[in-house]
Order: structure tokens, then C-alpha cells, then sequence
């Protein structure tokens, strides 16, 4: 039809062109059915309240004023906060050094130690969890060997006071790998005439790293942070298989996804969930945000 | 899906309601006779008809009785899901219910998540079924806890009366003749086994198991929970409540008994080799230690729990479930059938005791036989005997909350950090009783 037509009365504008739309319609159906419904879904069901005597009711914003003044989500989101300051940077630094190691190709067994650094990142989170949950007991894991073995009094990983540091450990061990391959794939892109004129400048292979390495590093250092922002802020299945363990040390309310889900599927209030994973997302997006800012205001410089 | 019910059973309700205050739902022994002569003949027709049904457990112990039903009646076929355990299986009950879809007939409810599943109209009353005339053929105990107001909402199957496993090699290294019969034998037991074995604890005090510490509050004399219809009272203050918080949180602080969480792989192992020398728990236990701790054959023996006072025992009850019909089961009276006969016949009853159920059931639990069995894993002890007085002795008047699964999700946030940190229960027990206040302020109920 738009062939007949168009020669006829030809028009000032060009007709509008489609096929990019059919290129990007899968992803749009997708994303729609994925994120958008459930977001809305979930938005919506926010602003009702359950109840055992009374059922469902509108409520309007009053789950968020809730969500804002409640201890239990207030003690979640600074726990994850400390986790993020104190776990990320530790993370990041530990990747970007082996990573750094293994570029320099002075590292022996660099396949098998690339390999094996990696490695954890294929164990599923909850089986790590279960596996350091082992690890952890005092009394037959390897803290309490350890004690028995050397007369030490080594503190209870899973006690209240070490159990952060704790889950630190087991994602840090999970993830360095993986941050580790996002920086070290950055690295061999690196063009070679860049080492090569750094070499005939006279430089050695630390001054390479500080001066052509690490700026080079930025944008995938970047995204590697983003993904642990996120994923401290989404921590879930390492405390929660632990809790098993420890439950007088992790809380319901250890981390707000433990506490959203806590709500939804213990304690009858699903629309009270929804309105905390809302802000929880609102949260994420704004500290991820602001990180971007920051590292895009340096990059300006 | 309510409708149809109320439309099915439209007549002996209707005549309920103009009586209402008596020999209504079958709470005497005859009461219920004049609607369960009419549904009987329902349930009789749904039986021969035959069908499908489903029914979710997470426990084994009952695979031979279906297997015994479905013999008995070939055109019924029953279907056993296991869909989670304890509370898993309630948030899946209630999403199956609220969606409509994959809903159960039946479904195996522990006493403590009764009157919740009650309150929120998830069970079936088996009093409009005419069941409710059963009452005498269960302890009275059990019968109470699967009632929700005067309705019963399900038929009891098994109970938990409190019982001490010990361990008699432990004994013995130690130089403990007899098991303790009162606490205050056990905190003494508790001192000497620490002293004779500095590795080993009487027993580990569970930082995570509400279910454990309300049992031996119950027993203690104290009852922190009650309800009656839409208000609720949670009180941790009351003097027999503080007595048993407090005795443990001396024995914590002492370092005689172990704040670890139960039925981890350490825990069993702690078990197994004598660091943990007793196991106060409920009757159901038996089966699993000598189904778990294969090892230690001949090692345990049963004893009675320890008592506040010897002349004058009062025990309390650990775990326990029944068997309700769910809201919403496709063929109700095809349910109830089953229900009544897989809770009181002959050959199911003595399947599900074969496979280590203790029952609610009044006639086994004076049935001579049953009695006198002798445990090949408790070094030949006739151990039913034990168990039957210890289901005896069980003291009145405990009630759960109608909201207890979420009362028992908490239970470590509050009282868990102060056991596993050695601090107060009590404190903990009044810090938990608040939560659960403004938590039942939150959901609708009048809580005084």
C-alpha cells in the first residue's frame, strides 16, 4: 500500500520509519512484562494495608510514612550501608590487584590462578553460604578446630558482633573473581603502542600501572562498583541461609530484602512489603546515581 | 467458594443458628449427632463415588495409612505433597487459597498455626460435618488445640508431650544415677556434668525455637498467650513465665547449658558423641533421634521432662499437629471421609504408629500392646509407657496466638539474641511480648 501511495502525493517530511521499532519490540515486551507490570504492580499494592481482622483496605501514602519512621527498615539500610563502605572498596581493591598481577604477566600458573580465582563466582550464593556456614562453627567447622588445634580463643564468627564481618568475607570471596575477569577483560583491550611508548618514556611496569593502566581502568572500574553497590543493597541469600545458623545473630530484619520478605511471607503484610522493596529501589537508584555523578564529575576534570 | 459451602450445609446450620448457644457443632459427645446422621450419608456417598484427593505434609510418617486408605477404598486415589515444611507450608496454603488454584483438600496443620489458619478462614469447620462427635476418641489436649473458638477445624493425629532423651554413657562417665526429676536436679546434673566433663553440656537451649521455650513455659505454670474471639492478650510479666526464663538465663550465664541452635548438622553431632547429654523435646522425638543418630544405638533412654514440682507434675506439649480440610478442597465430603478414616481407623492408626507417630488418639495410648513394646535403640526400655503418663500429665489452659507463625518468625530477633548472647530472657520474653502486641494492634485485634 505505502508503495502505491507514496509516489502519488509525495510528502514534505519522509514517511516515518518503523523498523527500528521491530528491532526493539522484543525488548520492550520483555521489559514491559519483567519490570514495568511488577513495578507497577507492586506500587500499587503499596498502597493498601492487610489485615488478619479487617482484610484489605486503601491507605493511600500511609505505608510509606511507616516505611520512613521504622526501626526495623531504618536498622536494615544502615547495615547494608556500613557493609557497602566497609566490603565494596575491600572487594574492588583486592579484584583490581589481582587483576593488575595477572595483566603484568610476571605471575606463574596464570591460567590456573585466573581459574581459580574465578571459580567461587560459579558456586551458587546459597551453597557458599552453606559452605562458610560450616566453615564458621565453633565446634566442629574449622574456627573450632583451629581452637582446639592451637589453644586460641578465637571468637565466634556467627556471635553478634562478628557476624557482619562475617558475611563480608563470603561475598568478597564470591565476588572477587568476577570483578577481577570485568577489570582484567578492560586491561587486555588496552592498545599495545600505549605500553610501548610508556616503555621508550622510560617507564617501569609500576609507573605503567599508575599511568597507563589505571586511567585506562576507569569505565570498568566503574560498572564493577555499580553491580556491589547494588548488590549490597540486594544482600539476601548468604544471611539468610546463615540465619539458620545464628538466629539470635542475624535478625528478620538483617538486610531490608530480608525484611521485605519477612514481611510478605511471615507476618501477612505483602502491601507493606511492596512499599518497602519500592523505596529500597529508590534508595539503590539514588546512591547508584550519585556514585555516577561523582566518578563522571572526576572524569570531566 | 464460601457459598457453595454455606448452600451445601444450608440445612443444619440453619437450625444451629436459631438454637446458637447449645449442642451446636458437636462439642458434647451427642451433640453433633442430628446434622452428622445427615452429612454421614454424604460423606458415605462421596466415598463410593470415589475421586481424587490431595494432601500436603512435609512429614513421612504417613505414606502406609494412605496407602491402607486407598486399599480399603480403590476409587479413591490420595495424593501426598509434601509443599514445604512448617511454615512454608502455611504461606503456601494461603497463596494457593488466595489465587484459587493447586489448593489442597487436606493439609497437615501444627497446633500453634491452628488458630491463625482458623481465624483467616483457611480450614473447613469438620463440626458442620458432623465430626465434631469424635471428640471423645482423641486426648483431650489435642482435641482443644485443633479448636478455634468452640469449632473444631480439623480432626488432631499426633502430640509432643515434653520427655527427656539422655544419654546414658554421658550419665554414667559422670556419675549421674538418676535421670533429674525436677529442674533443680537438672541445674545440679548440669554442674556435675560440666565439672566431670569439661566438654559436654547437659543439653543446648535453642536460640531460634520459640516453640521450644513456650513448651517450657507452658509447663512452668506460665500462659503468656490468650485469645478469645477478636482480642488477644501476650503477657510475659506473669510470675511462672519469669520463673522459667529466668532459671535459664542462669544457666546460660553459668555456661551449663549450650545457647546453640538445634537440628544443624553440628547440633546432631554434639548429639551423637556425648557433648550434649539430654534432649528435652517432645514425644515425636524418638523417632528422629533413632532414625538420625543411627550410631548410637543403646546409647538414650526416655525419662520423664523434669518437673517445677515432683508431688504435683504438670507438663506441657512441644510440637503436635492434625489434619484439616481446606477451604476451597473440589469435594469436601469425599475429605471429610477420609479425614475420619484416616484418623480413627484401626490399620491407619497402627500404620502411622509403626512409622513412629505418637498419638492423639485415646485408645492406643491404653492399648497394652502398644504400651509394652520394648525399643531395641533405648536399650529394650518399654518407652511408650513413659510417654503415655508424660501425655497425661499435660497441665490446661495453654493457648497459642492467632497469629502465632508470626509470633514464632521473631522469636530470635528478640529473645534469640539474648540467649545465644547470654543475656536475660525474661528481658527478651517482654521485648517479644511487645512486638507481638503492636503487631496484633496492626492487624485488627482488640489486645489487651
Amino acid at each position: 500500500m505505502a508503495a502505491v501511495s507514496a509516489p502519488a502525493a509525495p510528502r514534505r517530511r519522509p514517511p516515518r520509519d518503523w523498523t527500528g521499532l521491530a528491532f526493539v519490540a522484543p525488548f520492550l515486551l520483555v521489559f514491559g512484562v519483567g519490570v514495568v507490570a511488577p513495578l507497577g504492580y507492586a506500587s500499587g499494592l503499596s498502597l493498601f494495608q492487610d489485615q488478619l481482622i479487617g482484610g484489605r483496605s486503601f491507605v493511600g501514602l500511609q505505608n510509606y510514612v511507616d516505611a520512613a519512621t521504622d526501626p526495623r527498615f531504618l536498622d536494615g539500610i544502615s547495615r547494608v550501608g556500613i557493609f557497602l563502605v566497609v566490603q565494596v572498596p575491600i572487594m574492588i581493591g583486592l579484584a583490581l590487584l589481582v587483576a593488575l598481577a595477572l595483566d603484568s604477566g610476571r605471575v606463574r600458573g596464570m591460567r590456573f590462578m585466573r581459574l581459580g580465582i574465578f571459580m567461587p563466582y560459579a558456586v551458587p550464593s546459597v551453597v557458599a553460604a552453606l559452605m562458610w556456614g560450616f566453615i564458621y562453627g565453633d565446634q566442629f567447622g574449622l574456627v573450632g578446630q583451629l581452637n582446639a588445634a592451637t589453644g586460641l580463643a578465637l571468637p565466634s564468627p556467627l556471635s553478634q558482633s562478628w557476624v557482619l564481618p562475617a558475611i563480608g568475607n563470603v561475598v568478597t570471596w564470591e565476588f572477587v573473581g568476577y570483578n577481577m575477569l570485568i577489570l582484567y577483560a578492560a586491561l587486555r583491550a588496552v592498545p599495545e603502542e600505549l605500553y610501548e611508548a610508556a616503555e621508550i618514556d622510560g617507564a617501569g611496569e609500576i609507573r605503567k600501572a599508575f599511568s597507563v593502566k589505571l586511567p585506562a581502568l576507569r569505565p570498568a572500574l566503574w560498572v564493577a562498583t555499580l553491580f556491589s553497590i547494588i548488590g549490597s543493597f540486594q544482600l539476601f541469600n548468604e544471611p539468610n541461609v546463615l540465619q539458620t545458623l545464628a538466629p539470635g545473630s542475624i535478625s528478620t530484619h538483617f538486610t531490608p530484602n530480608m525484611y521485605a520478605y519477612q514481611l510478605a511471607f511471615n507476618a501477612n503484610q505483602v502491601t507493606y512489603s511492596a512499599a518497602v522493596a519500592v523505596v529500597l529501589g529508590l534508595i539503590t537508584v539514588v546512591v547508584a546515581y550519585t556514585a555516577q555523578r561523582m566518578t563522571a564529575r572526576q572524569e570531566s576534570r | 467458594m464460601r457459598l457453595s459451602r454455606t448452600a451445601l450445609s444450608a440445612a443444619a446450620p440453619g437450625i444451629c443458628l436459631a438454637l446458637l448457644a447449645t449442642g451446636c457443632g458437636g462439642g458434647d459427645a451427642d451433640g453433633g449427632t442430628g446434622s452428622s446422621g445427615d452429612r454421614s450419608a454424604e460423606i458415605e456417598a462421596a466415598l463410593e463415588e470415589g475421586g481424587e484427593l490431595t494432601l500436603w505434609t512435609w512429614s513421612t510418617k504417613f505414606e502406609s495409612a494412605v496407602t491402607a486408605f486407598e486399599e480399603e477404598h480403590p476409587d479413591v486415589d490420595v495424593e501426598i505433597v509434601n509443599a514445604g515444611q512448617s511454615a512454608d507450608q502455611y504461606t503456601a496454603l494461603q497463596n494457593a487459597i488466595s489465587s484459587g488454584e493447586n489448593i489442597p483438600d487436606l493439609a497437615m496443620v501444627e497446633y500453634f498455626a491452628l488458630p491463625e489458619l482458623a481465624l483467616s478462614e483457611q480450614l473447613v469447620s469438620v463440626d458442620e460435618w458432623g465430626l465434631g462427635g469424635l471428640k471423645d476418641e482423641f486426648t483431650e489436649s489435642s482435641w482443644r488445640q485443633m479448636t478455634y473458638g468452640d469449632t473444631a477445624y480439623g480432626l488432631p493425629n499426633n502430640t509432643g508431650p515434653l520427655i527427656m532423651l539422655y544419654n546414658q554413657k554421658v550419665f554414667d562417665e559422670a556419675g549421674i544415677d538418676e535421670p533429674p526429676a525436677t529442674w533443680e536436679e537438672y541445674a545440679e546434673a548440669a554442674e556435675t556434668i560440666k565439672d566431670e566433663l569439661p566438654d559436654s553440656r547437659i543439653a543446648s537451649i535453642d536460640p531460634g525455637d520459640a516453640g521450644g521455650l513456650d513448651s517450657l513455659i507452658w509447663q512452668g505454670g506460665g500462659r503468656p498467650f490468650q485469645h478469645d474471639g477478636e482480642s488477644v492478650t501476650v503477657d510475659f510479666t506473669g510470675e511462672d513465665t519469669a520463673k522459667v526464663n529466668d532459671y535459664w538465663s542462669d544457666l546460660i550465664s553459668r555456661d551449663l547449658v549450650a545457647p546453640e541452635p538445634g537440628w544443624t548438622d553440628e547440633w546432631w553431632r554434639s548429639l551423637g558423641d556425648g557433648s550434649l547429654a539430654t534432649w528435652t523435646t517432645g514425644a515425636w522425638a524418638l523417632g528422629n533421634i533413632s532414625s538420625t543418630l543411627t550410631d548410637n544405638a543403646g546409647d538414650f533412654r526416655v525419662a520423664p521432662a523434669p518437673m517445677w514440682d515432683a508431688d504435683d507434675p504438670q507438663n506441657a506439649e512441644n510440637g503436635g499437629s492434625g489434619f484439616s480440610v481446606v477451604e476451597g478442597s473440589d469435594d469436601t465430603a469425599l475429605a471429610m471421609g477420609f479425614l475420619q478414616w484416616f484418623s480413627l481407623n484401626e490399620a491407619s492408626v497402627d500404620a502411622q504408629l509403626d512409622a513412629g507417630s505418637f498419638p492423639a488418639q485415646s485408645a492406643p495410648l491404653e492399648d497394652p500392646e502398644w504400651l509394652n513394646k520394648e525399643f531395641e535403640y533405648f536399650g529394650g526400655q518399654q518407652a511408650n509407657k513413659v510417654l503415655a503418663d508424660a501425655s497425661g500429665q499435660v497441665a490446661q489452659g495453654w493457648q497459642y496466638l492467632p497469629y502465632q507463625v508470626y509470633a514464632n518468625s521473631v522469636f530470635g530477633d528478640s529473645v534469640g539474641s539474648e540467649i545465644s548472647e547470654g543475656g536475660a530472657v525474661q528481658d527478651g520474653a517482654e521485648k517479644w511480648g511487645e512486638q507481638l502486641r503492636s503487631y496484633g494492634e496492626d492487624q485488627g485485634f482488640d489486645v489487651g
